[in-house]
């Protein structure tokens, strides 16, 4: 069976002492951390991974946009794909205050999953926005193709 | 309700918009070498810059408007619950059965002494 910490491991912020009461006792809040470590929720798990998801791909969509309209090469195409990657997971991360624990339980796991999920968009609008850019100049939106 | 989500809304237009006039500009960049009969190796740097902070713009403004991320631990859900909550099945709770028409002259021939029947709410609704 999973061991129990020990009772001098507080982590539990301040929030929880509510006024006019005295300290919760080091039994307790050992326990809330235990449970709050070991018993997670498996639907808000779901939910955030989807919504890193669909933020991640939007993040792909946009860089597809600027790499088709910088006309950039293959192997320069896929590192404005991992810049991007890497300024939403920056970005993500300030607006997490650098603390993934209470929802994604490790810092490491929003850098290692997903690298590769929003690739296909990715692919999809760089191919369009070059094409629609450089070969048809824009005019492809009112049907006329340019020669 | 619009306009407390706006702000995010507001950056993915604007970096949509800055995105846009920096392909409009490379469009025109492409008719001017042209014209000027050189090749068109790549745009100015004043466009990669301008697209690049577009593109920056549009993955924070996503962010910032994406739904809020949910606390994983059960903890926070558990403890919130009830004792009523745990027993009850209010799915299963039956509220809209015949007996309403059987009420006060529901069932009776003139229509003048029908009483007005209040709204029924559904079990879920009635849950806190």
């Amino acid at each position: 069976p999973p061991k129990k910490p020990r009772s001098g491991s507080r982590k539990v912020p301040a929030e929880t002492i509510t006024p006019g009461k005295t300290a919760q006792p080091e039994e307790e809040v050992a326990e809330l951390n235990y449970k709050k470590e070991k018993f997670l929720s498996n639907e808000a798990q779901a939910l955030n991974i989807k919504n890193l998801g669909k933020c991640r791909t939007f993040g792909a969509v946009c860089a597809g946009v600027g790499a088709g309209i910088l006309k950039l090469g293959a192997f320069q195409g896929f590192l404005f794909f991992f810049f991007v990657f890497l300024l939403s997971n920056l970005i993500l991360m300030f607006r997490l205050n650098f603390k993934a624990e209470p929802y994604f339980g490790k810092l490491s796991f929003v850098w290692g999953q997903g690298k590769l999920s929003g690739f296909m968009s990715f692919l999809l609008f760089w191919v369009l926005f070059h094409n629609l850019v450089h070969i048809y100049q824009g005019l492809f939106l009112f049907f006329v193709v340019r020669e | 309700v619009f306009l407390m989500g706006a702000s995010g809304k507001l950056l993915l237009g604007a970096g949509f918009l800055v995105m846009a006039h920096a392909a409009l500009s490379v469009v025109q960049q492409r008719h001017y070498v042209r014209l000027m009969e050189q090749e068109f190796l790549r745009p100015s740097t004043d466009i990669v810059v301008e697209l690049f902070l577009g593109a920056a713009v549009c993955v924070w403004g996503v962010f910032v408007s994406a739904s809020p991320l949910v606390s994983i631990h059960a903890v926070d859900k558990l403890a919130c619950r009830t004792w009523e909550s745990l027993t009850t099945r209010a799915e299963f709770r039956s509220f809209n059965h015949r007996g309403r028409a059987l009420g006060p002259n529901q069932g009776g021939a003139d229509p003048a002494r029908r009483h007005h029947v209040p709204e029924v709410l559904s079990p879920l609704e009635m849950v806190d």
